[in-house]
């Protein structure tokens, strides 16, 4: 099966130096998440969770995407340090991920202020459309 | 050469593991993911995985050796195996998950016990697969190639 790296030569061009932040307790899919990022030129920061996150902010980290995972130490968290972000005035795209594929856990993450929400595994080609708005926005 | 029938081999195994629903297409774009500059890359993944779980499933045990089992002790644990699951495209394990937490919904103790021991077994038959293909990789890599899926 011909993955995305063959299907689309080149992958993705970003005309911007893009820089994202992977919010997630699990190292694992830390790695794995700034793997693709990384495979585009996206500057890549982990936090490990939202104690973390904010960290980030308050250096006057300026990041155009945060990757947040719902579940972390407590099942919640995601959210909750969504909701801080926003409150900050963090205007970074967020993307809420969890393996839940239910609307009421979608709506919960949106309604917290995430701009999408995408169920695990993520999806390299929805990741790269993803960063492709965010490139052309700027 | 020998390189070629490793090569071979390794491409057998995963076939047969995305056949059979061990994996799925989120592995393949993992290894997709390993080129020239990250040729450890799919060992490191697996690497993580398998560690990552073995804690868990050490923390499970922990809350499953009480006198009294307190499922709710379990739940987290168990959401974040299916995490993992899902990240690294093994289905059968995460279908486990998601059996035990239908047994939790519907307060059945005893099915909640046979999905953790079903979890367990799908992750073990998992690790032992894993196992094979990264043998299998490390007697590529030392013929010089680093493409894990034959290409």
């Amino acid at each position: 099966m011909a993955g995305i790296w063959e299907t689309y030569p080149n992958a993705l061009s970003l005309k911007h130096k893009l820089r994202a932040l992977v919010v997630n307790d699990s190292k694992f899919e830390q790695v794995l998440l700034v793997a693709v990022l990384s495979r585009v030129g996206v500057e890549t920061l982990v936090a490990d969770n939202e104690k973390e996150a904010l960290e980030v902010i308050q250096e006057g980290v300026i990041l155009d995407l945060i990757i947040m995972d719902r579940e972390m130490h407590d099942l919640d968290d995601g959210i909750h340090a969504t909701r801080k972000l926003r409150a900050m005035g963090v205007t970074a795209k967020i993307i809420g991920i969890s393996t839940e594929d239910m609307r009421e856990a979608e709506l919960e993450f949106l309604n917290a202020g995430a701009d999408e929400y995408l169920t695990k595994p993520v999806k390299k080609e929805k990741l790269m459309s993803i960063l492709e708005e965010i490139d052309n926005k700027i | 050469m020998a390189s070629v029938n490793y090569k071979e081999q390794l491409a057998a195994l995963v076939d047969s593991m995305l056949r059979e629903g061990f994996l799925d297409e989120q592995f393949t774009q993992l290894q997709e993911l390993q080129d020239e500059t990250s040729p450890g890359f799919v060992e490191e993944v697996i690497a993580m995985f398998c560690g990552d779980t073995g804690t868990v499933f050490n923390e499970i045990e922990t809350v499953m050796n009480q006198a009294v089992i307190d499922f709710q002790n379990v739940d987290p644990l168990v959401h974040r195996l299916k995490g993992s699951c899902c990240t690294v495209g093994a289905p059968k394990m995460k279908l486990a998950c998601v059996q035990y937490r239908q047994f939790r919904d519907a307060n059945d103790r005893q099915g909640c016990l046979s999905a953790v021991n079903l979890i367990k077994d799908e992750y073990n038959i998992l690790r032992n697969k894993f196992e094979t293909m990264l043998n299998l990789e490390r007697m590529i890599q030392a013929g010089g190639t680093n493409k894990p899926n034959g290409k």
